[in-house]
């Protein structure tokens, strides 16, 4: 642990200890030079300063708005550190995930269209990242910053990879946490490769198909544990909740959007689009964003209903304008977008919360 | 030579001779090209990182990344450089376009970018298509902050600010120049006609007459051209803003790209670009035409009680992106949701 206040290269002043990546130590700290707030990031104990440089080194060639920028690299002592872009929220895992059962088509058009402007961009610098997954998307409250983080966190993990795969032939029996945590998104060709294969750009296609599948179902397309390799493997068909399409207000998008993952999620890669072609098919999209808030039913009538959000507006909501699996009952918790509206703004899109 | 502040590395490319006024460097902690950018008097150096400091708070995508400050010796003299991601790309004066979408697309990122700029509290004060660049994600990205002031190429623009052709008529003529925001405005103008091939005459801008920009660029959209026309009025005071510009350029590049779902209990509709106008009546209780402008949807026509969003209809009213309209004071009475969707216009 590196204490608050500690100064490296006479420049970065640690604030406090963020989070492990598993792989890496991230701090907040403050930039004297720019006055800028930053993340500052080092490897764990037992991680290779020489990897933790390469994976720097393959970051810093990305430079997008949708991908957290890399600022600076630099050795002290026998540590080393990385500079990034400090984005000041959470990750979408924790924004989305752990609080929305399923986030609503316009939010995932939003978040996709972003996500695929990072990927493109990292991919026109010939960087793949490989281990694309909702808790490696940095956002801040209200979406307006999204951003993809640990490019080349892939490249830390490619000794384990290479162990794991010398001593069981593949990922897939792999007991390995790390391994475990990536496998719901990994391409086919990354869990089943061999020693030596390399795994390009397609594979982090798929893991945009992957995670916005779990983004807006709740659910894993493929499952979970060891499930996952063995309904990969026999192309198991996508099962889209009903719910997707069971409002007129909602279908023609959620079609629109399941077509584009599906798309993504195709097990041979040279038969998936790339991330270009992705961003067109999201720039096509029609959809309406506006930022989300939370709130509590408070009255259901026969196809309307009232919420009151937690700055205590009270909002006014239609049936059709509830989305998902869950129906909304008084003291329901929900989360939807507010529009002007006379006597009471109007939700929607609105969703029932667990 | 040797590294410059222990990382630093010249590759020889400089756009000005030798040490010149923009050196780039490999950075050999990151094995990336940056960008070296002189500053001459020691003395701005305090006045242009705050304006970077600015700048990097608002996290414009449109404005280069600030990495470092580096001082050094070279050849006896002192020299100091700000040290900037390098942008791989195109500049503007060297891409052809022409009055289309890309164009307009291209107007409304560099808009949007002074705008930001603007909001920061700086004025560029040397906007030219050689100042701004366009990555190779289509990102248009500004370059050279408040340096034109005190590097000028050539004795001509020494002593004044900017370039002359984009330079805005208010900075001729006067020893003490005192300036605004709307000196950007000028130059914005001016590189956005540069683009589509009317290169600046090299003297003091003329007042251009009215219609003028539409008649010599008949395939610009009417409005982009009264805008253009607008920022390039001699009265600073006369130019919009840039962020009325900015949001201007946008709203046109979504014309004719919303729809609008309408949705009774028993059907949905949509209205868009080739289906402009739905008539909606519920027994007689009342009845409503929405249409269609290509930019907003308008109710043309009523009769009865009709609510939006439990307002009173009213001909000409603009729909909401997300209302319910109500026909019928009393019941029965019949819901309609209707509901406004777009494509996005992101740079």
């Amino acid at each position: 642990m590196i204490a608050p206040g500690t100064q490296l290269a006479s420049r970065y002043e640690i604030v406090s200890y963020i989070a492990s990546g598993g792989m890496q130590d991230v701090y907040k700290a403050n930039d004297s030079l720019t006055g800028e707030v930053v993340a500052l990031k080092t490897p764990q104990a037992g991680q290779t300063n020489k990897r933790f440089k390469q994976s720097a080194i393959l970051s810093a060639r990305i430079s997008n708005y949708n991908v957290a920028k890399t600022f600076d690299y630099f050795e002290e002592g026998n540590a080393c550190y990385l500079i990034e872009e400090y984005v000041d929220g959470t990750t979408l895992e924790a924004a989305t995930l752990d609080v929305i059962p399923q986030i609503d088509p316009h939010l995932a058009a939003y978040l996709m269209l972003r996500i695929a402007k990072g990927l493109a961009a990292s991919h026109q610098a010939q960087v793949a990242h490989r281990d694309l997954k909702p808790s490696n998307i940095l956002v801040d409250s209200n979406f307006s910053a999204v951003k993809i983080t640990d490019f080349g966190i892939a490249t830390l993990a490619d000794e384990l990879f290479e162990e794991i795969i010398a001593k069981n032939g593949d990922l897939t029996r792999s007991t390995s946490g790390t391994v475990k945590g990536a496998l719901p998104y990994m391409a086919p060709e990354m869990m089943f490769r061999k020693p030596g294969d390399l795994v390009g750009c397609e594979a982090d296609i798929w893991s945009l198909g992957a995670l916005m599948f779990r983004l807006m179902t709740g659910a894993y397309p493929f499952g979970e544990g060891m499930m996952v390799p063995v309904n990969v493997e026999k192309r198991q068909p996508l099962s889209w909740p009903r719910f997707l399409t069971g409002k007129a207000q909602y279908t023609p998008l959620s079609n629109s959007i399941i077509g584009i993952v599906e798309k993504c999620l195709v097990y041979d890669k040279a038969q998936r689009p790339v991330a270009l072609d992705v961003v067109r098919s999201c720039e096509e999209l029609c959809f309406h964003f506006a930022p989300r808030e939370f709130g509590v039913v408070s009255e259901v009538k026969w196809s309307t209903g009232f919420v009151t959000s937690s700055r205590g507006a009270k909002i006014f909501y239609h049936n059709d304008s509830l989305y998902g699996a869950a129906p909304a009952k008084v003291g329901s918790k929900v989360v939807f977008s507010a529009h002007n509206g006379t006597p009471f703004p109007r939700a929607h899109p609105i969703v029932v919360c667990p | 030579m040797p590294l410059i502040a222990n990382r630093y590395e010249p590759t020889g490319n400089a756009s000005w001779g030798g040490m010149g006024e923009l050196n780039e460097c490999e950075d050999r902690n990151l094995s990336r090209k940056v960008m070296l950018k002189r500053v001459f008097k020691p003395s701005d150096l305090p006045r242009l990182l705050d304006e970077q400091k600015a700048l990097i708070r608002l996290r414009s995508k449109h404005v280069v990344q600030l990495l470092d400050v580096v001082s050094f010796k070279w050849n006896n003299q002192d020299i100091r450089c700000l040290v900037l991601e390098h942008i791989q790309g195109t500049d503007l004066d060297k891409l052809n376009f022409k009055a289309d979408e890309d164009y307009q697309k291209t107007l409304w990122q560099i808009a949007t970018g002074i705008s930001e700029i603007h909001a920061a509290g700086v004025i560029h004060r040397d906007i030219k298509p050689q100042n701004i660049r366009r990555d190779q994600n289509g990102i248009i990205k500004i370059f050279d902050f408040g340096l034109a002031r005190e590097a000028g190429k050539d004795d001509k623009t020494k002593s004044i600010t900017g370039t002359i052709g984009y330079m805005a008529p208010e900075l001729f003529g006067t020893k003490t120049i005192s300036f605004t925001a709307a000196i950007d405005t000028f130059s914005f103008a001016r590189t956005a006609l540069a683009l589509l091939g009317v290169q600046p005459h090299n003297e003091k801008p003329k007042a251009i007459v009215a219609g003028s920009v539409i008649a010599a660029q008949p395939g610009l959209n009417a409005e982009v051209a009264r805008t253009l026309e607008a920022c390039l009025d001699m009265s600073p005071a006369a130019r919009p803003p840039m962020f009325e510009v900015a949001k201007l350029l946008g709203r046109d590049l979504l014309r004719d790209k919303h729809r609008a779902r309408v949705g009774t209990q028993k059907q949905a509709y949509e209205l868009n670009a080739s289906k402009r106008t739905v008539n909606l009546t519920f027994k007689n209780q009342g009845s409503l035409s929405i249409r269609y402008d290509g930019y907003d949807f308008k109710i043309t026509a009523l009769t009865g009680n009709v609510y939006v969003n439990n307002t009173k209809a009213s001909v000409g009213m603009t729909m909401l992106s997300a209302c319910v309209i109500t026909i019928g004071s009393a019941a029965p009475r019949a819901f309609v949701t209707f509901d406004i969707s777009n494509p996005e216009v992101m740079a």
